[in-house]
């Protein structure tokens, strides 16, 4: 807790003014001039408080707030906040809270986003959200919003020494083309520093990505005191995770400004050089000097349905908002029954489709559905197994490799199998039997329609009807997992699942 | 008021819902509607020519003449001659022409439609009926006004009404229905068109399916920045000096030029065209 110098109140850190602030005695305070670790009470409880795994690093106290059901963990500074209600798996329960020491972090962007904002923010993007259930717009949905600051990994990215590109022209000469190739060199001398990624596990990629950026250049040194009334998540992902994909990121960025920047090389293809965002070329050298841990700012409301959780994110500096937005079917049909009207009434003033033309329509529309659903349910895959999230991936190997070292006796490509199957289950997302069936027969009808329209010159209108009706039913009833798919999709597991401690029955 | 909202939004639900309904219902009297043949007893027509081969009246008013050419036999003489009266309606504006065929030398309706067309009456206004038995075809070829006013979604929508005559050998049956729904497009009457309604409706509810999926995954795609934006954010720096090109070498690649059949040809002359039709 960091207390008032006048009245001895907690002191919480408000976005508007960047000041610490007394609700009290209504002082305010710069909040550079507090020094927790100075403080003498502090300094007895951090006696007692558990160590941070790494020595090496300076550290700071916090309490440890743990959900009893997916066993997420939150942290803050102000030990007398009792948290009653989990971020990550929208539990409504008290957390139970511990003392600890974390590593200090090097840098923080404090919240400049109010709690008012956020919610403003969140509304507009929900007012445009047309099918989303109308709990997510209530005020009691929105209020949940708690500002949290998720850990980063900064990285300090730079690029010095020559430069050697292939580049090559073309011209045509009779009935050959002549290629003139290259070399195209330089030195070039750069450097990004503050490429961020998020160092939780918990916190998706996906989000952390489509809240960036934020601006680095207003980062301050950490002060406790900044996390005064908001919480904090634990960072459980290496620095290493993300060092390619940032120098790789200040790689392709550099040569493409090579490339649009430097007249002499305008009119050359430059080849040879295909662009990665795992991992940086070879043209030049892109190092990544260092990394360093930094708190973001975001405003993080989660909320419960079944067994399903969905996050909404704000970004607690810019105010950029990412959301997951499932769909109401209700307002989903409501909604499509007004546009059908308005295609029917288009289609009868502009187009009459003969018999041929309206089963080839029908069919095709039939095949999109058919390739949504498959596409969903690799989306679903990679968003159930993390597959595409590198800090989850991590953690899981994390485990995985805990595990193995007690494993030795077996051999390395069962080793490497099993890591395999921890990453990837795509058992978790085979397509349901009642699909299959109704697949197998709108296969079968567009196989046998495609058939009839273009090889067996059939005069009557009554098979193509008949087979059109078939695809509308099929295609009905495909859209009926569409429409689940979509919500799972755009909805997430609770977090317990995949956490340890967590309560699976929860 | 949120209880307000909710019965509000099931009211406008019940509402959209009713107008689908009724639009539905609006459109059977269209669907339902069987055009009855009416005899053109004010109309004024007189034979030109008449022989074993073809059938030649004239309308007296507009001046536009009426031809049967039943190559393949498909009518007898009283048939034919209670046929003209049908499209004598349609001859206001253009001649009309009924054609029968047991022997297409083109292989397909169109060409015949349209060389017979034109080679009668090259730059009139008039419209010819096709039943061509060797590739089992019913086909309208308009010019002129009448490739304006008899569109091919419409020459589509009575290929659907009348092929089924044809299909069980009542050609009669299915020239009388031609000719008459074709004077009621003319007079500016609707015809039936109950397919049209019923697969469109349909066609309608899976597009809007459809579209609105699309929508809502756009709506809800977040945003993610560019590499630009996230290096507007950081501490940057970047210099590039000292820039060489150095040739290396040369190569080349056979790559002949595309020899081309010197282009397409012109195309006919304007306004012509095959309107639509059925197989039977």
């Amino acid at each position: 807790m960091i207390a008032c110098p006048n009245c001895g109140a907690n002191l919480r850190f408000d976005a508007k003014t960047q000041r610490m602030v007394c609700d009290f005695c209504g002082s305010d305070f710069d909040p550079k001039q507090f020094d927790v670790e100075n403080d003498a009470e502090e300094q007895s409880m951090a006696q007692e408080a558990e160590p941070a795994e790494d020595d090496g690093f300076e550290t700071y106290d916090v309490t440890v707030y743990t959900c009893p059901q997916c066993g997420g963990e939150l942290m803050s500074v102000d030990e007398n906040t009792a948290a009653a209600f989990c971020s990550f798996c929208g539990a409504s329960t008290i957390l139970s809270s511990r003392i600890a020491k974390e590593k200090r972090p090097e840098f923080i962007i404090p919240f400049s986003i109010t709690k008012e904002d956020c919610k403003e923010a969140y509304r507009k993007l929900v007012k445009r959200a047309l099918f989303i259930p109308k709990e997510y717009k209530s005020e009691k949905c929105i209020d949940g919003f708690r500002g949290i600051y998720m850990p980063y990994w900064s990285y300090d990215v730079k690029q010095s020494g020559p430069v050697k590109l292939n580049g090559q022209t073309e011209h045509r000469s009779g009935d050959y083309i002549i290629t003139k190739h290259y070399s195209l060199t330089g030195n070039i001398d750069a450097e990004y520093d503050g490429l961020s990624y998020d160092a939780s596990s918990s916190f998706s990629d996906d989000i952390s990505e489509a809240l960036a950026p934020y601006d680095i250049t207003k980062r301050q040194p950490f002060e406790p005191s900044y996390m005064s009334g908001f919480y904090a998540d634990i960072a459980d992902v290496g620095k290493e995770v993300y060092s390619k994909q940032a120098s790789a990121l200040a790689y392709n960025h550099s040569l493409e400004r090579i490339k649009s920047e430097t007249r002499e090389f305008r009119k050359y293809t430059i080849t040879g050089d295909n662009k990665s965002n795992d991992k940086p070329g070879t043209a030049f050298s892109s190092r990544t000097m260092k990394g360093y841990s930094a708190m973001f700012p975001v405003w993080f409301m989660s909320y419960r349905n079944g067994d399903r959780v969905t996050y909404a994110t704000v970004n607690g500096q810019t105010g950029k908002v990412a959301a997951d937005l499932p769909i109401d079917p209700k307002k989903y049909l409501f909604f499509s029954g007004i546009l059908a009207v308005v295609i029917f009434i288009l289609l009868n003033l502009f187009l009459v489709l003969t018999p041929k033309a309206v089963l080839l329509t029908a069919s095709v529309l039939t095949i999109i559905v058919f390739v949504i659903n498959g596409l969903q349910r690799t989306d679903i895959r990679k968003a159930e197994t993390g597959e595409d999230d590198k800090g989850v991936i991590f953690k899981k190997g994390q485990e995985r490799l805990k595990n193995l070292k007690n494993e030795k006796e077996k051999t390395k490509e069962e080793k490497e199998e099993a890591f395999k199957k921890l990453i990837t289950n795509p058992s978790e997302v085979k397509m349901p039997g009642p699909e299959k069936a109704i697949t197998i027969v709108g296969v079968i009808s567009i196989v046998i329609g495609l058939l009839m329209a273009f090889f067996l010159d059939v005069v009557s209108d009554i098979p193509y009807y008949l087979l059109c009706i078939l695809d509308a039913v099929v295609f009905m009833v495909c859209f009926r997992y569409t429409l689940i798919n979509y919500n799972r999709v755009a909805t997430r597991r609770l977090p317990q699942f995949d956490r340890k401690g967590g309560d699976d029955r929860a | 008021m949120r209880k307000d909202r909710s019965e509000l939004m099931k009211k406008i639900g019940i509402l959209i819902s009713k107008a689908f309904t009724l639009s539905v219902i609006a459109a059977l009297p269209v669907i339902l509607n069987v055009t009855v043949p009416a005899m053109a007893s004010e109309l004024s027509y007189s034979p030109v020519e008449e022989n074993d081969n073809y059938l030649l009246y004239e309308n007296d008013n507009s001046g536009y003449q009426i031809l049967i050419d039943d190559e393949a036999d498909l009518f007898s003489p009283e048939e034919e001659a209670d046929l003209i009266p049908y499209m004598a309606k349609s001859s206001d504006g253009g001649f009309v022409m009924l054609v029968t065929t047991d022997y297409n030398e083109y292989g397909d309706a169109d060409s015949y439609a349209g060389n017979y067309y034109r080679s009668l009456i090259p730059e009139e206004s008039g419209i010819l009926f096709l039943i061509d038995m060797d590739t089992r075809q019913l086909l309208f070829y308009s010019e002129g006004d009448y490739h304006y006013m008899l569109t091919g979604s419409i020459m589509d929508i009575i290929g659907d009404n009348i092929y089924r005559y044809a299909t069980n050998g009542d050609y009669y049956s299915c020239a009388v229905e031609a000719f008459t729904e074709i004077s009621d497009v003319l007079e500016g009457k609707r015809i039936a068109a109950p397919m049209k309604y019923i697969s469109n409706a349909c066609l309608a509810i899976l597009l809007a399916l459809i579209l609105n999926y699309f929508f809502a995954r756009i709506a809800s795609s977040a945003v993610k920045p560019s590499d630009a934006s996230i290096v507007e954010s950081l501490f940057s720096s970047f210099s590039f000096s000292d820039p060489k090109v150095t040739f290396l070498h040369e190569s080349k690649r056979y790559s002949p030029r595309s020899s081309g059949s010197g282009g397409s040809g012109g195309g006919g002359g304007g306004g012509g065209h095959s309107s639509g039709g059925h197989g039977f």
